[in-house]
């Protein structure tokens, strides 16, 4: 059989293409087809470009802000790259537009957009879309609808949400960077660095939606009011404009917020963002401190390998969180020989409790507070017990705050850095 | 009708062709000497280059005359090897010369005249024949045969260095428009009577030689007895360069690439010869057509065997990168930035929209108006006597260059697109007529139906090229249908310990073509 099959492809790959370029040359031959031909040419060519956008005519949507408006409506803002060209064409330069409109759905709202426009907003590029905590609160379902069903935005694309309004996020002045879209891009970007945010991309967040408890994190953006930052412009200018006593905000990318069905239910802090992250094994860079006794010592992850596990004994659920961290210790001032395993094994120690702290006080505002089940214990129990969890689901968001958690976290120290103990060792 | 028409349509042509074969006619010579020469300035009427020299041999008893026509013989040779000689010769015996002058034609041809090539010439035909082919024609009092001596002796270019395809290593000689010279240089590098050199006379005015070269037991006689045929159907009057057969030759006419290959070197010419091609070499022009070619044929040159493979092989990929580079190139500009912007990274998206804010026109016509310019360009650069062509260049990069930029009319993006796309058009000389010409569809399918458009185009042109065939060779072989052996000598170069077949896909007769074991070794330790 497969062999025929493969003769069959070769007499294919030989034969057939060489047969049908003899029909190909045939139809050339023929004064009808050549007629019919240049028909077919000049009918496409007479198509008009249907939808098509010059590029010197599209605007670059690259920030959707999302809020709720009075009387139901949304409101949209959105941060606008609209470039400028120069008389010769050569130098380039960016005008950053602020656009608001709103309606009485999203779509309405983003149609309205439009009268106030004066290019074609196009949405290849949107770089992050931030909703206001009062319109995530009320629903998310709107929004991810849309985005579902848009061809242009990429599903690549951030979602955060923000403590405030979105709108008054996107107001806040850019520093040092082009336009406010490449300063949070910017934020987004080094978040992984300290694994203290974390921001999914929106097709996380749709893939979670779809499933049955929708429970998940998506990231968490702010912005605080401040007197002083760095300055882009000279001293001169900068004394002139912003040396005055006045603050205004800057945007930060920390935490995390906690979606359950479709609807934003509360933040979580760095270190609680972090915690979950130990457990979701998605730490990608990190740097855990912690005293050992009135000295500071700080360890430098490396690898991790998480694993989330359920118990069923009886009636008693229970899960038992597993983690391996390897890691570098990069600070420490404490007068300890770190060659000796005693010492070593104490520093690990406290590692391993401030690893476990991180991950406990998350679970418990999760359990207790929120009860979302934002790192997924139900899957686990489905995949381990499904005939169990099919009487447990009904009743699930009742157990899930009372199931015990159990921790075995290991940290190994397998590296003190170029040197061995602290310099300031005195003996 | 339509037969009747062309029939006589026929007649005609070949009546344009043949001039006055009538009055030359096949009639045999007279003994009068006179009338002998009168014959020759009656088919030579009105041929100013047409000289006589008259003399007499045998102590002024023998009336004797030579012609030959000015500017095809060696005078020195006539002077030294006829003129001297003869009037210096002396008939010992009296009643020879008195009772068998038949005898002294035969005296000369054997002993006299110190000529390569002698030959009787008995017909008027056959004295125009010699004549015009560099012979001078000797005639004798008495005698109805006259001789025709050889002592061709052209004014002709010396060979010098490849203009068309200059390299960095190899033969610094290329080919001449003398065909016995151009043989020679085949003769030169394939010292084996194997080289076969077939000779046939095409076009019925210009009577132009043409060779058809291969290596009996190498090329395959299905392929010589076809090229054979092709060239013996050719029915024209003049054939002025070689690509006058190459057009007769071809396949078929809807291929979109050169199917022969043209080349004026001879070390690419004994390389073809020794894959088992064939070469035919037309008098007249440096350029040789070597059949069959593949489409692979086109990014190699001949150079790349000399090289070092590892480079080499990189320097041929780079080759086909350009292809698409030169083909496409515009094209897609036109499809990802008409219809496609979203493939357009951010960053840059941002800067084409500032670069096209203030520009009037659509993409499509900006390229097309700065290809046509480039064209024109490209064209007036060929065609112009080269002492002008500095002010070209000066013309095409400063004013057009930097004014159409300035001006707004085009941005510079544009520039910077078909700037690549001339440069990378260079690099395949042999196939840049066709990509010049294939470029321009693309970007109106671009333009119309975006990437869709190039695909569908693609798909097309790929159909064409698949279809088509070099002298029943698939054009496209080795890639389809796919050879992997030929590979290794048709599409890279590898050092011929590596692949020491020749390409099966030209012929199958005789395959191996250096020993097996041929590897490089270190030096074995001696014991």
């Amino acid at each position: 059989m497969k062999t025929e099959n493969q003769k069959l492809l070769k007499a294919m790959s030989n034969n057939n293409l060489l047969k049908l370029g003899d029909i190909l040359v045939g139809t050339i031959k023929s004064k009808k087809n050549v007629l019919i031909i240049t028909f077919i040419f000049i009918a496409t060519s007479l198509t008009g470009c249907w939808g098509q956008i010059g590029l010197g005519e599209m605007n670059l949507v690259t920030i959707l802000g999302v809020d709720s408006a009075p009387n139901g409506e949304t409101k949209v803002t959105v941060l606008v790259n609209a470039p400028a060209g120069t008389a010769a064409g050569m130098a380039q330069k960016t005008n950053v537009w602020i656009g608001t409109a709103t309606g009485t759905s999203f779509a309405d709202a983003l149609t309205n957009l439009n009268s106030t426009a004066n290019k074609r907003l196009v949405w290849y590029h949107t770089r992050a879309i931030i909703v206001g905590s009062a319109s995530a609160k009320e629903s998310l379902a709107e929004l991810l609808d849309f985005i579902v069903r848009n061809r242009q935005i990429r599903l690549s694309t951030h979602i955060l949400i923000t403590d405030g309004e979105a709108n008054a996020m996107l107001s806040t002045p850019a520093d040092v960077q082009q336009g406010l879209a490449q300063e949070i891009e910017g934020m987004i970007q080094n978040a992984p660095e300290s694994s203290k945010a974390y921001i999914p991309h929106i097709k996380d967040l749709l893939m979670a939606a779809s499933s049955k408890s929708a429970e998940t994190l998506i990231g968490k953006i702010g912005y605080k009011m401040e007197t002083q930052s760095t300055y882009s412009t000279n001293r001169q200018e900068a004394r002139n404009e912003y040396w005055i006593d006045r603050p205004f905000g800057t945007g930060y990318v920390e935490g995390s917020s906690v979606i359950k069905e479709d609807k934003l239910v509360g933040f979580l802090d760095e270190k609680q963002t972090r915690g979950c992250l130990w457990a979701l094994n998605k730490v990608e860079e990190a740097n855990v401190s912690a005293k050992s006794d009135n000295d500071d010592i700080a360890l430098e992850y490396r690898t991790s390998k998480a694993s989330i596990k359920p118990k069923i004994s009886g009636d008693k659920i229970s899960i038992n969180i597993k983690l391996v961290v390897r890691g570098m210790l990069s600070e420490t001032t404490a007068n300890k020989d770190y060659l000796k395993l005693p010492d070593l094994k104490e520093a690990q120690k406290l590692f391993e409790e401030e690893i476990k702290g991180e991950i406990s006080s998350a679970i418990s505002k999760l359990q207790k507070e929120y009860n979302s089940d934002a790192l997924g214990f139900d899957k686990t129990i489905r995949r381990k017990y499904p005939k169990q969890w099919k009487e447990i689901e009904p009743n699930w968001h009742s157990i899930f705050p009372e199931v015990e958690v159990n921790y075995d976290i290991k940290v190994i120290l397998r590296r003190l850095g170029k040197t061995n103990n602290t310099i300031l060792k005195k003996d | 009708m339509d037969k009747k028409d062309k029939k006589s349509l026929k007649g005609m042509i070949s009546d344009i062709i043949k001039p006055n074969k009538e009055d030359l006619g096949e009639f045999p010579l007279s003994k009068n000497i006179d009338e002998n020469m009168q014959e020759i300035k009656n088919a030579f009427n009105n041929c100013c280059d047409l000289s006589f020299r008259e003399f007499t041999i045998n102590g002024g008893k023998t009336r004797c005359f030579i012609a030959y026509i000015e500017g095809t013989v060696k005078l020195d040779l006539i002077n030294d090897n006829i003129l001297k000689p003869l009037m210096s010769w002396q008939v010992k015996s009296i009643t020879e010369s008195l009772f068998n002058i038949d005898w002294i034609i035969e005296n000369i041809n054997k002993s006299t005249a110190p000529i390569c090539e002698v030959s009787e010439v008995k017909n008027i035909s056959e004295i125009t024949d010699g004549l015009l082919g560099g012979c001078c024609v000797l005639f004798v009092d008495q005698n109805a045969v006259g001789l025709s001596l050889n002592v061709e002796g052209w004014e002709q270019r010396k060979t010098g260095e490849a203009e068309v395809e200059p390299v960095l290593r190899g033969a610094k000689e290329s080919f001449v428009e003398s065909i016995t010279l151009n043989t020679a240089l085949l003769r030169k590098r394939i010292k084996t009577p194997n080289l076969k050199l077939e000779k046939m006379e095409i076009g019925r005015i210009s009577k132009t030689s043409v060779i058809i070269a291969y290596i009996s037991g190498i090329a395959e006689d299905g392929l010589i007895k076809e090229i054979r045929s092709r060239l013996k159907r050719i029915d024209i009057d003049i054939v002025m360069e070689s690509g006058i057969l190459e057009h007769f030759v071809s396949d078929s006419t809807q291929t979109p690439f050169p199917v022969i290959e043209v080349s004026e070197r001879p070390d690419l010419s004994t390389l073809a010869l020794s894959e088992g091609r064939v070469v035919i070499i037309v008098d007249g022009t440096p350029f040789v057509l070597i059949a069959p070619a593949v489409f692979a044929d086109f990014f190699v040159s001949v150079e790349d065997n000399y090289t070092p493979t590892y480079f080499t092989v990189l320097i041929i990929l780079l080759r086909y990168v350009a292809f698409f580079i030169a083909l496409l190139a515009p094209s897609f500009f036109i499809a990802v930035t008409t219809y496609h912007q979203e493939m357009i990274p951010y960053q840059l998206l941002s800067t084409f929209i500032s670069a096209r804010v203030d520009l009037p026109f659509p993409v499509f016509l900006e390229a097309l108006l700065m290809e046509i310019t480039f064209e024109l360009l490209r064209e007036a650069g060929e065609r112009m006597p080269r002492a002008i062509s500095p002010s070209v260049s000066i013309v095409g990069t400063l004013v057009l260059g930097q004014a159409a930029i300035q001006s707004g009319l085009v941005s510079p993006i544009m520039v910077v697109i078909i700037a690549i796309t001339a440069t990378a058009s260079f690099v395949n000389t042999k196939l840049s007529r066709s990509i010049r010409a294939l470029k321009l569809p693309f970007m109106i399918l671009a333009a119309s139906l975006g990437l869709f458009g190039i695909v569908m185009g693609g798909l097309v042109l790929m159909i064409l090229m698949v279809s088509s065939r070099s002298f029943g060779v698939p054009y496209m072989s080795p890639f389809t249908p796919s050879k992997g052996e030929d590979l290794k000598t048709l599409v890279f170069r590898f050092p011929l310990w590596f692949s020491n077949k020749r390409p099966t896909s030209i012929q199958k007769n005789n395959i191996i073509r250096a020993n097996e074991n041929g590897e490089p070794k270190t030096p074995q330790s001696n014991e």
